[in-house]
């Protein structure tokens, strides 16, 4: 998509000079943004990210006895999780296994029972090793050097960043940013005129949700309420309002007038709604207490996902992307006992925003993907209880959500075999399994869920076509409805 | 106070630059005495945490009105504070904390941020200090890990062992952390044993990768002047691959706590490799302070083959001495090799220009720093070569669109404590509401302590970000107009919508005179006496804002001007002032402070000009 640069300086300065109307509350103001949005258009993606490289083979792993089982027992070692504590899923198809292997004993982390109820409820699923990858390629050929790579596999600050983009070296922009930008070219889905941006982060500023013109930019904020500039004095507010909206020579100056535009801009509205939402007859507090997420930073991040969504009449945007972070999940040590709390923090928060979705009327509208920028490797460093595990590559993705295919697993899950054809440590043979599924080709399935046509997807991922398509049985990623 | 040689801003004539050529500026270009005065201003905002009256007069008497020799000064003044004594901020922190208050297990974790701020303010080691902050912003630890946060005694030796290096060699600094018992908790690299053959168990590679990828080589090769080497194909070289992290993380074995602390908390030489890293806080905190040692049973001896640089493969043949010196020789060798590692001088120079001078600096200038930080990292040259560059000292760079960096939180703050003389009521030295800390003498007369706190929501808690990538990444460019131009900037990714308004919240706090964190009031009994709740309370003084709206003669237009230009002059080289004709800004604040009552007056001229947009940037 060709980007028109005078036209993006041009709304931003109409940008600029509208600022007056919104720095002083008015009620008028937001009266004029009620228009009415059409509630069963929106749709939602929120994008968490499990920074640090989520141990995710102890996420979702074998259970049962079994060949799987054995596999996991032999390489995992002093990392295994007692299968008797697992929670156990039962997939409504067989799982697609690497090499053809019949298994459906698989159970979720002791701490996931609530995800694993989901996943039983069809509300939830898994998808199998997949991570990075340019193209297909084997053990054979990664070792050979044969088949183009991602670039710097296993540093944590590349595969983030490719996760979120591409594969490639630089990002222009991220798979969420840019889905947004294709669908402002798509009828009858409303996503501008809203004073707050469909972007909106509950964790920084991401690559995720960046965009190729920069004509969308993500809201960022922390969790809880809007912070408002607490100058009561009118002439200070009229100086700041006078001396942002005109723009500086620094570039970085402007760029810093127009975060304090977007931050004024939405305040007003965001406050509304979190308003409204502490208003209402859902009880927010109460469903995330009851299951442990009230002051859980991922808790805290959902709940104010939530909130925002509730007000999505309010925001008159008929889709939003939320991007939340988690980290920790960097477990060089300590595996065992910090993923325990790691998960049930997530089992926690997952649960209570299900939960919250579904008395908002709007789980069937609002898609979760929980996803981390690399697995670990399968052979912990260590032979003691503080074993850790290190960097590595394919990883387990889990969706959930009203519109997923819940209850099975997507792409196809490794064997297991250390050392074997799906690890690319030839050296040691530590399990870094080679990823069956590209996030690319995940990514396409929830765009196009999203509402980007089929015919847009090379746009968001150039290198969808070295893949089999998304939508075919051999990619078995048939995972939303 | 010196008034003196602003007020000649007044009178001078904004010189226009529009025609000088950006790079025509030669070292021996005749300054004007404005572009002296702002030169000499940007100088001490490089080098330390904010410019004064006081460091300004110092310098600028030195220097002639034509700034013929203000190299020569500069260079002086910089071999004047590598000899000041280095603050120690072990023993400071440790005198401070146990100055104020008897619950030392609360106070140890809760009044640590207090001793930055006080020694950032107010230590005379300015220049050293603010190298520390630098490179505590690339040999990142944080106690956002609590462990980390646990070992307070190990993150002030962490700290000393920065700033005691700042003037050093990058080689033995990165040595020293290598072997510090608080990295070895924050990269996992404590007590990492060897691999047990036959058993699937293979070394940590935490460490092991960090050290090349953030702490000296980066992940790509680089020419000197920082570009990426590319192949055949156009393709960036990495300079490693998974081979060398597994060979690496053998040499990161065996290291454990050299000491440990018996049931009275004394200190005693510890014998087990496997130690709980998150062990009593309160007992001493002695095994934070030694640097590890080698358990000769956990390190792995064989022969390792490592990174190649310039062809040369560095390869550590097997020990035939089974030694903990042999051990340590092996660790050196390789963080030498690291510093010394063609990649390494352009890769960390950047990042130093980066926190000191500006986001973008010219290929030539990183040529120039990387040049003489060469193989061994020679710090002060290194430090030198940034601070007194042409393109630093460029007076045309102050009307660039580009050139400068955006003051991160920790950076605007100090540089407003400074400027204000921000204070609380409980003195550094051994008079009354004194403390006796130690090394008293290190700091500016009538130092406080600065009871402040983490200030955690302006998005920088020092020693506190996220991870090991630090609080932003060198390479941060906002989308749109700065991704455009091809332009990094990487204070700006903490400036996101939320995070703006939450530090324009700590702002109004601090003209409220009240930036201090509030105390419970059942805390006052864990402090010692005679201190108060008043005495930790941090305002700013007032009165020098005062004694210039008093002083100066006109109305109340020209009186907030005075004002407006005392503040722009040494938070912004006086740009504000320069661009005088045309400023909204200026003419907008100048409005609002003239306008204002007597008691709202000082509150609207410093918010007026903190959160100005052109105050954002340290030019």
């Amino acid at each position: 998509m060709a980007i028109d640069k005078s036209r993006r300086s041009l709304l931003k300065y109409s940008g600029l000079l509208g600022l007056q109307k919104f720095v002083v509350p008015s009620s008028a103001l937001l009266a004029s943004n009620l228009v009415s949005a059409a509630t069963d258009n929106f749709k939602a993606l929120v994008f968490i990210n499990l920074a640090g490289g989520n141990d995710s083979f102890n996420m979702v792993a074998p259970k049962e006895p079994g060949i799987l089982r054995d596999n996991y027992e032999s390489g995992r070692r002093s990392v295994a999780l007692n299968a008797d504590l697992m929670k156990p899923v039962t997939a409504l198809n067989a799982p697609k296994i690497f090499n053809g292997v019949d298994y459906n004993g698989f159970g979720f982390h002791p701490n996931c029972g609530d995800m694993a109820d989901m996943f039983n409820n069809q509300e939830l699923a898994v998808i199998s090793n997949a991570g990075n990858l340019v193209a297909p390629v084997t053990r054979t050929q990664y070792l050979n050097n044969s088949v183009a790579l991602p670039p710097q596999l296993f540093s944590h600050s590349d595969q983030a960043r490719q996760l979120q983009s591409q594969p490639m070296l630089q990002s222009q922009f991220g798979w969420g940013g840019k889905m947004l930008e294709i669908l402002t070219g798509v009828s009858g889905v409303n996503i501008s005129g809203s004073p707050v941006s469909p972007l909106i982060s509950l964790n920084g500023l991401n690559t995720f949700q960046t965009t190729e013109s920069g004509l969308l930019n993500i809201y960022a904020m922390n969790p809880g309420k809007i912070p408002r500039i607490i100058s009561n004095i009118r002439a200070t507010a009229d100086m700041y309002t006078t001396y942002m909206s005109t723009p500086t020579n620094h570039l970085m100056s402007r760029n810093y007038q127009e975060r304090f535009f977007s931050a004024t801009n939405a305040q007003v509205a965001l406050s509304t709604v979190f308003d409204d939402a502490d208003a209402s007859t859902v009880n927010y507090d109460e469903i995330f207490s009851n299951n442990n997420a009230t002051s859980t930073n991922l808790g805290r991040q959902l709940q104010s996902v939530a909130k925002i969504i509730s007000g999505r009449e309010t925001l008159n945007n008929d889709r939003t992307i939320f991007y939340v972070r988690l980290g920790g999940f960097d477990t060089h040590k300590d595996l065992l006992s910090t993923q325990a709390s790691l998960m049930k923090q997530l089992n926690g928060a997952l649960k209570a925003f299900r939960d919250t979705l579904v008395e908002l009327n709007c789980f069937d509208n609002v898609t979760t993907l929980v996803s981390s920028e690399f697995g670990r490797t399968f052979a912990p460093n260590s032979t003691t209880n503080s074993a850790g595990t290190d960097h590595a590559w394919g990883g387990n993705f889990l969706v959930m959500g009203g519109a997923v295919n819940g209850g099975n697993f997507y792409g196809t899950y490794p064997d297991l075999r250390i050392g074997e054809e799906l690890d690319s440590d030839d050296r040691q043979g530590r399990g870094r399994w080679i990823p069956q599924t590209s996030v690319s080709q995940c990514g396409a399935v929830l765009a196009n869920w999203f509402g980007v046509p089929e015919e847009n997807l090379p746009e968001l991922f150039p290198n969808l076509a070295n893949f089999d398509s998304p939508f075919s049985v051999n990619a078995n990623l048939n995972f939303m409805a | 106070m010196n008034f003196l040689p602003f007020s000649r801003l007044l009178i001078t004539i904004k010189i226009c630059c529009l025609l000088c050529i950006h790079s025509a500026f030669a070292q021996s270009q005749s300054l004007t005495s404005e572009q002296v005065d702002t030169d000499v201003i940007r100088f001490l905002n490089q080098a330390t945490f904010g410019a004064t009256p006081e460091s300004f007069t110092s310098l600028r008497s030195q220097i002639a009105n034509d700034g013929s020799n203000r190299l020569a000064i500069y260079d002086q003044w910089i071999n004047d504070q590598i000899a000041q004594t280095p603050s120690n901020m072990d023993t400071f922190c440790n005198s401070a904390i146990t100055g104020i208050t008897s619950d030392i297990q609360r106070a140890a974790i809760r009044d640590v941020p207090d001793c930055y701020w006080t020694t950032f303010t107010s230590a005379k080691d300015q220049l050293r200090q603010r190298v520390a902050f630098a490179l505590s912003q690339i040999l990142v630890i944080s106690t956002q890990q609590v462990a980390v946060r646990s070992a307070y005694r190990g993150v002030f030796t962490y700290w000393d062992t920065l700033s005691n290096h700042a003037f050093g060699e990058y080689k033995n600094l990165l040595y020293d952390v290598s072997i510090h018992p608080v990295m070895g908790v924050w990269l996992s690299h404590i007590s990492n044993p060897k691999a047990v053959p036959g058993t699937g168990i293979y070394p940590d590679e935490n460490y092991a990768r960090e050290v090349m990828q953030l702490f000296s080589m980066g992940l790509v090769q680089r020419r000197l002047d920082g570009s990426v080497i590319t192949d055949d194909n156009g393709n960036p070289i990495p300079t490693y691959d998974n081979s060398v992290i597994e060979g690496m993380a053998r040499v990161f074995t065996g290291l454990s706590f050299s000491r440990w602390f018996d049931s009275n908390g004394e200190s005693i030489e510890n014998t087990s490799f496997n130690r709980s890293v998150r062990p009593p806080f309160n007992r001493g905190q002695n095994q934070w302070l030694a640097p590890m040692k080698i358990f000769t049973s956990q390190h792995d001896y064989d022969e390792k083959v490592l990174f190649t640089d310039k062809g040369v493969t560095l390869t550590l043949p097997a020990a035939t001495e089974k030694t903990a010196l042999a051990a340590l020789e092996e660790i050196q060798t390789v963080t030498n090799a690291l510093a010394a590692h063609s990649s390494t001088a352009p890769y960390i120079s950047r990042i130093l220009i980066q926190r000191l001078v500006t986001s973008n600096p010219s290929p030539q200038y990183i040529e120039r720093v990387a040049t003489q930080f060469a193989n061994n990292g020679d710090m002060t040259a290194t430090i030198k070569a940034i601070l007194l560059d042409p393109e630093a000292r460029d007076p045309n760079n102050v009307n660039s669109d580009r050139f400068g960096k955006v003051k991160e939180p920790v950076l605007m703050l100090t540089n407003l404590f400074r400027l204000l003389e921000a204070q609380s009521g409980i003195y550094l030295d051994q008079r009354e509401f004194g403390i006796n800390a130690a090394n008293f003498d290190n700091f500016e007369q009538d130092a406080t302590l600065l009871r402040i706190g983490l200030l955690s929501n302006t998005g920088q808690q020092i020693m506190g970000a996220p991870s090991v990538f630090n609080f932003y990444s060198p390479n941060f460019s906002p989308a749109g107009l700065l991704a455009d131009e091809g332009i990094v900037a990487p204070e700006q990714q903490l400036q996101t919508d939320n995070q703006l308004i939450s530090v324009f919240n700590y702002y109004h706090r601090l003209t409220n005179n009240s930036l201090s964190r509030s105390f419970p009031v059942n805390e006052q009994n864990s402090f010692l006496l005679p201190f108060t709740v008043d005495n930790h309370k941090t305002g700013w003084n007032q009165q020098l804002l005062e004694s210039i709206w008093n002083s100066t003669e006109g109305d109340n237009i020209i009186k907030a001007e005075a004002l407006i230009d005392f503040l722009d002059f040494y938070l912004n080289a006086g740009f504000l002032h320069a661009e005088r004709a045309t400023s909204v800004t200026r003419s907008a604040i100048v409005k609002n402070v003239s306008e204002s009552t007597e008691a709202a007056r000082y509150k609207a001229v410093l918010n007026g000009v903190i959160n100005a947009p052109e105050t954002q940037i340290q030019r």
